[in-house]
């Protein structure tokens, strides 16, 4: 045990180490741009500079973790439970992924800017301080760094119409959902005085949520819902997806989704776990309308982009689904359901990066026909991509959605659990073509690859996702049983009831 | 005049002047109108003694943001008469939107003071004082010792202090991106 | 104190923002209206901060930095979309489509 006073600068400083680290490394990579900003080659000087950089943030990271910190007294500002620890590392995964990832692509699609890596870091710390907030001006702050951040990234192809339109886009529709959270964030702040999240739960406890306290949390949910793209606050998500570069699209995907939920987890198990029975229904619209819309639309899309796209909303429509019980496993299905879909969703995009001719807006399912032929091992690293966001058994998506049928069942709301079986049956209907087309149809004498290599960094980054799938999916007890660990961190009262999950 | 007679002036301005600016069709003739937006609700500032909101809100928003737009628009020659807006059914959509939210947002105006009496006075928890700040006092108590600015300084550097350094990264990842966007050659 | 008459002009600049976003197609003019949005919900931090002590106007300071970010990064990104298009008509910017 490690009792750290958040009251002091010294006790806050330790707290946000690795938030700081990762801070630092984004100036350390804008220095070297200084001096180096002309070739490809000091843009992988810039990209090695910004993943080493994360190498001191995971140190304070497992330090801070295996210490057992722990606020001494009320927690103020900054979290400094398992579950923040768990959330900066899952951010801290995508993010590497998605540097390792950024080298082969950038080479291949000839944009040198260095200044890409540093912007990177500066959207994984605003990440890692709106998943570990305390306090929701920390929270709207931190979403604001890493908005501003990827608004930029997703517009970083400035020779591409595509990428501006989709940065135009993407911007737009995120100012007003920042708006909306804003005066979501001011309504909680009137109806209870507090902007710390304990202290809204302290004060709210056991009693009846306020006008102004419903509005607030109403608006807050209108903003956090456009930011992890649920129905009906969708409809940016696959243009967005479609026009930004591919690696920037997975990151969106992956930390950004990944950083929502969480801070949404944290808002609505901590400040109003109490009003329970107000969230609930609204969250459970949202879960069903997600998981509806996002499987049906994402049936008829040519573009395994934007395929993609949609399949995301609709992930965003189970993670909803695991969070709506409210009690412990809610918290630990979402932790365990986010790995699953980052993983996965990384190798995922960083199969389509490499897959791209001129441009990967064009990779249909024209284009993965006969690749299990020409390039056995990416068949069937898409494969297991396939199945593991199907939750195929065997995969760590499986897993996943074992623990949020786990959870929403032993919160007695069948219909929500029956929802989720049924759309996930019928998103089948767009992943399994994927697979047949690599493995059954001919592409005649065509190199699906079209002569593109895939760079080393690249197939390390999927082979390792896809080993960790393939193992977590056949051996998931320990896992599981470290999620409800965390999520005991976070929910310390109820959900004793550990139904069948990690036995 | 009372200060309820200048407060309701003040928001008919703020309101009409922001019902222009979005159904104005020059660009430059909206932005005209937000400023003007800008300034009553600089003056409700006053009247709700939050005096140096009221200054920065002229200086910061009225006077850079606002100029920035300005600049912007100016820039790329777009002060003409565009008639952007859309069409017949969007109109009927957002007028249903709109009905709907401020259905909502309208019960806002029956809070009063003495509702909201519970909250003031008692201090939450047993913190240090830094971390109990908000509840106690009331806006216009704390700025006779340490005068206006000052009384805001003493939150914004002890309790908001994590937030405030994070601003300084949002401001530094803000001009990275902006430079990384405009420049025409990196 | 005039709280319940503040909060209710903040409620309707709000809106009017949001129907000025659904409303236009101008780029520039758009994000005016967000702008307006985060001025209404300023509005209602400080006439909260009358009751709830110094620490709303303090938020409204980290507001006016988020605009000013978002503003800089905002106007930047319709400069390197008019660079394309030559226009700020989001009519004329609509080539992502499924």
């Amino acid at each position: 045990m490690m009792p750290i006073d958040l009251q002091t600068p010294s006790g806050v400083t330790l707290a946000l180490l690795p938030e700081i680290l990762v801070c630092a490394g984004a100036m350390l990579v804008l220095m070297v741009n200084a001096w180096k900003h002309h070739t490809g080659a000091d843009s992988r000087l810039a990209g090695k500079v910004a993943l080493a950089s994360l190498i001191p943030a995971a140190a304070a990271l497992a330090w801070l973790w295996a210490g057992g910190a722990e606020p001494e007294g009320r927690p103020f500002m900054v979290a400094l439970d398992g579950f923040r620890f768990a959330s900066l590392a899952l951010i801290l995964i995508a993010t590497a992924a998605t540097i390792l990832l950024s080298f082969g692509y950038l080479e291949r699609e000839g944009l040198i800017a260095p200044e890409y890596y540093s912007l990177l870091l500066f959207a994984a710390s605003g990440m890692m301080f709106m998943a570990g907030a305390e306090d929701l001006m920390v929270l709207f702050l931190g979403l604001e760094v890493m908005s501003v951040s990827v608004y930029v990234l997703a517009g970083f192809n400035r020779g591409s119409i595509f990428s501006a339109e989709a940065a135009l886009k993407y911007f737009l529709v995120g100012a007003f959902a920042s708006a909306f959270l804003l005066y979501g964030i001011a309504l909680l702040w009137g109806a209870t005085g507090q902007t710390g999240l304990s202290g809204i739960g302290e004060r709210l406890a056991g009693g009846e949520l306020p006008l102004m306290g419903k509005l607030g949390l109403g608006l807050l949910l209108i903003g956090m819902g456009f930011k992890v793209a649920a129905v009906p606050f969708h409809m940016w998500a696959p243009d967005v997806y479609d026009g930004s570069p591919t690696p920037i699209a997975g990151f969106m995907a992956t930390g950004v989704k990944a950083a929502g939920f969480l801070a949404l987890v944290r808002i609505l198990y901590v400040a109003v776990p109490d009003a329970a029975s107000t969230w609930q229904p609204v969250v459970a619209a949202l879960a069903v309308a997600s998981m509806v819309v996002g499987n049906l639309v994402a049936l008829s899309q040519r573009s395994l982009k934007r395929m993609l796209a949609y399949s995301s909303i609709a992930h965003a429509g189970y993670l909803l689904t695991a969070l709506w019980p409210g009690t412990r496993l809610g918290a630990g299905a979402v932790v365990i359901y986010l790995a699953a879909y980052v993983l996965t969703t990384v190798a995922a995009f960083g199969i389509l990066g490499v897959l791209g001719k001129g441009g990967e807006r064009d990779v249909t399912l024209d284009s993965v026909a006969g690749l299990s032929k020409r390039h056995p091992w990416l068949a069937f690293a898409l494969t297991v991509c396939m199945l593991s966001l199907l939750g195929f058994p065997g995969t760590f998506g499986f897993v996943g959605k074992w623990a949020i049928l786990s959870g929403v069942v032993g919160a007695r709301h069948i219909l929500l659990a029956v929802i989720l079986v049924v759309t996930s049956l019928i998103s089948a209907g767009y992943y399994l073509p994927v697979i047949m087309a690599a493995y059954m149809r001919d592409a005649g004498a065509e190199d699906p690859l079209g002569g593109r290599r895939f760079d080393r960094a690249g197939v390390v980054t999927v082979a390792v996702a896809i080993t960790v799938i393939l193992v977590l999916g056949v051996l998931p007890g320990s896992v599981l049983n470290s999620a409800i660990e965390i999520a005991g961190t976070l929910v310390r009262t109820g959900g004793s009831s550990l139904v069948g999950i990690g036995r | 005049m009372s200060g309820q007679t200048v407060f309701y002036i003040l928001a008919g301005a703020a309101i009409l002047s922001a019902l222009l600016c979005i159904i104005q069709k020059n660009p430059i003739a909206s932005v005209l109108w937000l400023i003007s937006t800008m300034f009553a609700l600089a003056g409700i500032y006053v009247l709700l003694q939050a005096q140096f909101i009221a200054a920065i809100q002229v200086l910061v928003y009225a006077g850079a943001i606002m100029v920035l737009f300005l600049f912007v628009i100016m820039l790329l020659n777009l002060g003409r008469d565009t008639g952007d807006l859309r069409g017949m059914p969007v109109r009927l959509a957002a007028v249903l939107v709109a009905g709907g939210l401020l259905g909502e947002l309208v019960l806002l105006a029956r809070v009063t003071p003495g509702s909201m009496a519970l909250l003031r006075g008692t201090a939450v928890g047993a913190g240090t004082p830094m971390a109990s700040f908000p509840a106690g006092q009331a806006g216009a108590a704390a700025p006779g010792a340490q005068g206006v600015v000052g009384a805001i300084a003493e939150p914004l550097f002890r309790t908001y202090l994590v937030p405030f350094e994070i601003t300084s990264i949002l401001l530094l990842a803000a001009v990275v991106g902006a430079v990384v966007l405009a420049k025409r050659k990196l | 104190m005039l709280l319940g008459p503040s909060l209710l002009v903040s409620a309707i600049l709000f809106t009017i923002g949001v129907v000025g976003v659904m409303l236009r197609r101008n780029a520039i003019v758009l994000f005016m209206c967000i702008e307006l949005m985060l001025n209404a919900v300023n509005l209602t931090f400080v006439a909260l901060s009358q009751v709830l002590g110094l620490g709303g106007q303090v938020m409204v300071f980290f507001v006016m930095t988020v605009a000013a970010a978002e503003a800089a990064v905002g106007l930047a990104i319709i400069l390197a979309i008019f660079r394309h298009t030559r226009s700020v008509d989001l009519k004329n910017i609509n080539l992502l489509q499924g």
